[in-house]
């Protein structure tokens, strides 16, 4: 019986793959830097797909070139949704060498990591404009969440007509502050979590199948 | 600085120093007998400056440099002559002890013209008219005597007419303030266009700037002209140029060129 109803389960997502009406979307991850976007996307391929995305870093720009995980499968209420998810580089209107040396960084790999950061800030406004069907936006709930590039990105993708989720993370951590998140963008649902803990996953993904399922 | 003596008929001076102590030891104790000097200053003279606005006292503070050097010249002829107002307590109160205690009544009665520390006086304050009155008089009684007298007295003669335009054409206090505020705007209009257009160029410039490269490994990033722009930034190089993805189509009427 229960052998019967497995194949039949898989039969089901075959079907529901050859017959979908269109590719993977692509979601991409967004935010500013070491808001836990890598962290969040390693999640998500490590629960769906078995693999990372990327190293993880509390050093910011850690991420400096967008990866993807295609072909990212999520299970949901007998539904199934699959997502390329696009981990990208933060975004940020300046970037400064010195921000590096902090973390015991020789001038020179500060000088380097900074330049390949903007490019990385280029690369993830391109994927913006080009190659996103839908948004995850992920912010640090510890920290103040009104920042011009907060509502620089989210206005440019309410523009693109994009479905978004804002995800609060880090909220593990003791100055966490889901609720400031939420007033600052009330036109849009905010779902708490912690990437790092794996706290509040479940309902991560419920939210993801049904934005961009 | 130099002060008359009101009581020598007008032939005796004093230096007193203003603000600095040391020169005021070594001065203070020369009197200066210069004879074409001494005639410069009526012991009149000295009344109205006592009797001044505190207002009128700030073009003095600008002397002392110059009577401290005439009064360091004349340190030759110096011989201490017992000064008349020690022995009477007079309203100048120009004894040593007490003259850094009143620069301010002493600052007008220095080896100079007496005309220029009025013409100042009528500048920085053309309501007072009655100690430029007395003053104006005094000058002109002294014209005949000397050289310096007749310098002395061709500047009254021009504060004359000034006094009288002062006297009849009495500006009020917010005419005043108004022609202050119109001259400063003039006066900085014609230094300010060029930093205004700087500015404005530099604001255009940052507007169409996708990046700017403040200093090796130091950027601003204008996210919204990112988002606009057709082309695709890929990298950046150390010299400020970039790499760009164009893309299909972008430019093909430069390249058949």
């Amino acid at each position: 019986m229960g052998l019967l109803t497995n194949l039949k389960d898989s039969i089901s997502k075959v079907t529901d793959r050859l017959f979908s009406d269109s590719e993977p979307k692509r979601i991409g991850i967004y935010g500013p830097p070491n808001a836990g976007k890598t962290t969040l996307a390693n999640r998500i391929a490590i629960d769906w797909a078995g693999d990372t995305v990327g190293p993880e870093s509390h050093i910011p720009h850690e991420t400096r070139r967008a990866r993807r995980k295609e072909n990212v499968t999520i299970e949901r209420n007998s539904q199934t949704v699959t997502i390329d998810v696009v981990d990208t580089p933060g975004v940020t209107t300046k970037v400064d060498y010195k921000e590096f040396l902090d973390h015991d960084m020789e001038k020179e790999d500060a000088v380097r990591r900074s330049r390949e950061a903007t490019e990385g800030v280029a690369e993830a406004m391109h994927w913006l404009r080009e190659d996103v069907d839908g948004v995850i936006y992920v912010l640090d709930s510890t920290a103040d969440p009104f920042t011009q590039v907060n509502t620089m990105l989210i206005g440019i993708i309410e523009s693109r007509e994009l479905p978004v989720l804002i995800f609060a993370n880090k909220t593990d951590l003791e100055g966490s502050n889901v609720q400031r998140v939420a007033n600052a963008f009330p036109q849009h649902e905010t779902v708490p979590l912690s990437a790092l803990e794996g706290n509040n996953m479940d309902e991560v993904y419920d939210k993801i199948a049904e934005y961009f399922g | 600085m130099l002060s008359g003596c009101p009581d020598c008929g007008g032939n005796k001076f004093q230096f007193h120093p203003g603000s600095v102590d040391r020169v005021e030891k070594q001065t203070t104790e020369t009197v200066n007998e210069n004879p074409a000097t001494q005639r410069t200053q009526n012991p009149d003279q000295q009344q109205p400056s006592t009797t001044q606005n505190p207002d009128q006292q700030q073009p003095s503070t600008e002397q002392p440099l110059q009577s401290s050097s005439e009064a360091t010249q004349n340190n030759t002829k110096s011989g201490y002559t017992p000064w008349p107002s020690q022995r009477n307590t007079d309203a100048t109160d120009s004894t040593p002890s007490q003259a850094p205690d009143s620069p301010p009544t002493d600052s007008p009665k220095q080896n100079q013209p007496p005309s220029k520390t009025r013409q100042q006086s009528t500048d920085s304050d053309p309501v007072s008219d009655k100690p430029i009155d007395a003053v104006t008089n005094d000058a002109v009684v002294e014209r005949s005597d000397t050289q310096t007298e007749l310098e002395a007295a061709e500047t009254p003669a021009e504060e004359d007419s000034a006094q009288v335009s002062a006297r009849t054409d009495v500006v009020s206090n917010e005419e005043l303030a108004a022609a202050r505020t119109q001259s400063d705007t003039t006066e900085s209009q014609p230094d300010e266009p060029s930093p205004d257009l700087e500015q404005l160029r530099n604001e255009l410039n940052e507007q169409f700037e996708s990046i700017k490269i403040l200093n090796p490994g130091q950027y601003e990033i204008n996210l919204m002209e990112l988002y606009d722009r057709d082309e695709y930034i890929i990298s950046l190089r150390e010299d400020g140029r970039y790499v760009i993805e164009v893309p299909d189509g972008w430019g093909i009427s430069d390249t058949d060129e």
